[in-house]
């Protein structure tokens, strides 16, 4: 079994950082907006949230 | 042991399958002895797994102890989205009108709704803020956003209700954000210079070059809109507003994407500090608008994929994040998971409980698709406020973890379950998934790779 992606990349694992506060930046400020919250967008309507 | 049902497998060469996790995200190569003891555990078989197998699957979130605890690490993951969701700032949509000053060949509108000639006054905005607070109450950590939507947003005749509302925004210090066709912008910059800071950003579209946008978005007297669009954004840029661009996508515009790219190069607008360029398919969720050029997410995926195997440069030029299926597959598959991507386990944010609509008619709703359609609306803020908790309910109850046709579906969390506001005019209920071709996107996708698996492998024999 050869893996793709990264163990520490999967979802479990990136969640158990953002929630103990272990993402680069800032996760949703709209003023300082961190390497990581580039998933915080509001896809639907697309306007960017950071 | 359990398999979860979230993984599929797919064969990519006559020895080797793609396995893909929708619970994980992983995603992984497997040999054919190993495919066919998986088949089996799917059947509630037993296969004979190697301690080595056993632990890459239990680590890769493939295998559990039982249906129990593959649940429980689902819930899990979805309570911690949740969790980080929370962080993101609320978003009030403010439509100071539904009127629109172009006739778009595809608009998603409906021409009635766009040619209301009701706007918001003055007497709406200390309703409208009291709304929000009222609302955001039980929230009082989270940041506010508000968002100016339409029909257009900037026309002459809301100049002062949005002048009102950006002074309200500052004072509150809320962030504020555009959707706008960009028509007017260059009038309405220099009042969003004496706001200073409270505008963070303008959502611009802008379908192609000059020829192409022009037959696309036209001005009601039937003149194309390109050089006022321009002229939007160039004022944008030097009042240091952001400037997300959006190009609705389609058959009509999809030839032109090179030259497209090429002239946002010459204008200088790659590298502008914020700004963005994002390909977005044209959609009818309801099915309604008769539009000939309509192209499936499934249809794009061929002709987006060809075009970066031939410019890979434009891939960094031209977001395509709102190809929501595809997105998701190629981030994970192709980036190694160094992509942002996450679980989509709500199709957009009308069912997280993020977003609230304002309407000119004093109604609000949480689906910007649904504005103006007066039963769909949660609830009023003028001229008194009021929720409708049993609507509210509907909506913000939807995910893929309630839908009933989620609960087994190997793709939920890449798909979120469709469109809700869909969902309700087809079957009455918001809560029923609506699939789409979500399924066909994936095997699309996977056809594609599987040439290229096939293609590599020769190269590598010919050495």
């Amino acid at each position: 079994m050869v893996s793709l992606n990264e163990t520490a990349t999967l979802w479990s694992q990136r969640l158990r950082r953002a929630t103990s506060g272990g993402l680069m930046g800032s996760v949703a400020d709209v003023d300082n907006p961190g390497p990581d919250c580039c998933w915080l967008i509001c896809d639907v309507c697309c306007w960017v949230v950071c | 042991m359990y398999l979860t049902p979230r993984a599929t497998i797919h064969r990519l060469s006559p020895d080797r399958s793609l396995l893909i996790n929708s619970l994980s995200g992983a995603v992984d190569i497997v040999d054919d002895e190993l495919r066919a003891k998986l088949l089996e555990l799917g059947l509630g078989r037993r296969p004979a797994l190697s301690d080595q197998e056993t632990k890459s699957l239990i680590g890769r979130s493939y295998l559990f102890p039982d249906w129990g605890r593959e649940r429980a690490a689902f819930l899990e993951i979805y309570q911690a989205c949740q969790q980080v969701a929370a962080r993101r700032p609320l978003q009030f949509v403010v439509c100071p009108t539904y009127t629109c000053n172009l006739a778009c060949s595809y608009c998603f509108q409906s021409d009635q709704l766009r040619s209301r000639r009701q706007a918001m006054t003055q007497a709406h905005v200390p309703l409208l803020f009291q709304a929000i607070e009222r609302i955001a109450e039980t929230q009082p950590d989270r940041k506010r956003q508000l968002v100016l939507f339409g029909g257009e947003p900037l026309l002459p005749a809301t100049e002062t209700v949005v002048e009102t509302l950006l002074r309200r925004a500052g004072e509150k210090g809320y962030a504020v954000q555009l959707v706008t066709n960009g028509t007017h912008l260059a009038r309405f910059v220099s009042l969003f210079h004496l706001y200073e800071g409270a505008v963070k950003g303008a959502q611009i579209t802008l379908d192609g070059p000059q020829p192409v946008h022009d037959v696309r978005r036209r001005w009601r007297d039937g003149r194309g809109s390109f050089e006022d669009v321009v002229t939007g954004i160039e004022a944008c840029f030097e009042h240091g507003i952001a400037v997300n661009l959006r190009v609705n996508l389609d058959s009509h515009n999809l030839p032109h994407l090179e030259a497209f790219a090429a002239l946002l190069q010459e204008r200088g607008w790659i590298g502008q500090p914020g700004f963005r360029c994002q390909l977005a398919p044209v959609t009818d969720h309801l099915g309604t608008s008769g539009y000939p050029f309509l192209m499936t997410e499934t249809q794009l995926v061929e002709p987006v994929l060809d075009l970066w195997e031939r410019r890979p440069e434009l891939r960094r030029v031209l977001d395509f994040r709102l190809f929501r299926v595809l997105h998701h597959l190629t981030s994970v598959i192709e980036d190694q998971g160094r992509s942002a991507t996450m679980p989509r386990f709500h199709y957009c944010e009308a069912c997280r409980g993020d977003l609230y609509t304002f309407g000119p008619e004093g109604l609000v709703y949480v689906c910007t698709e649904s504005i103006g359609d007066r039963g769909n609306a949660v609830g009023r803020y003028a001229p008194r406020f009021r929720l409708s908790r049993k609507k509210l309910t509907r909506w913000h109850g939807r995910s893929v973890v309630t839908l009933t046709e989620c609960q087994e579906c190997s793709i939920a969390t890449f798909c979120g379950g469709g469109c809700a506001y869909a969902a309700l005019k087809r079957y009455g209920t918001p809560m029923r998934a609506i699939c789409d071709d979500a399924q066909s996107v994936v095997q699309a996708y996977l056809s594609r790779l599987r040439s290229r698996y096939r293609q590599d492998a020769r190269m590598t024999a010919m050495g």
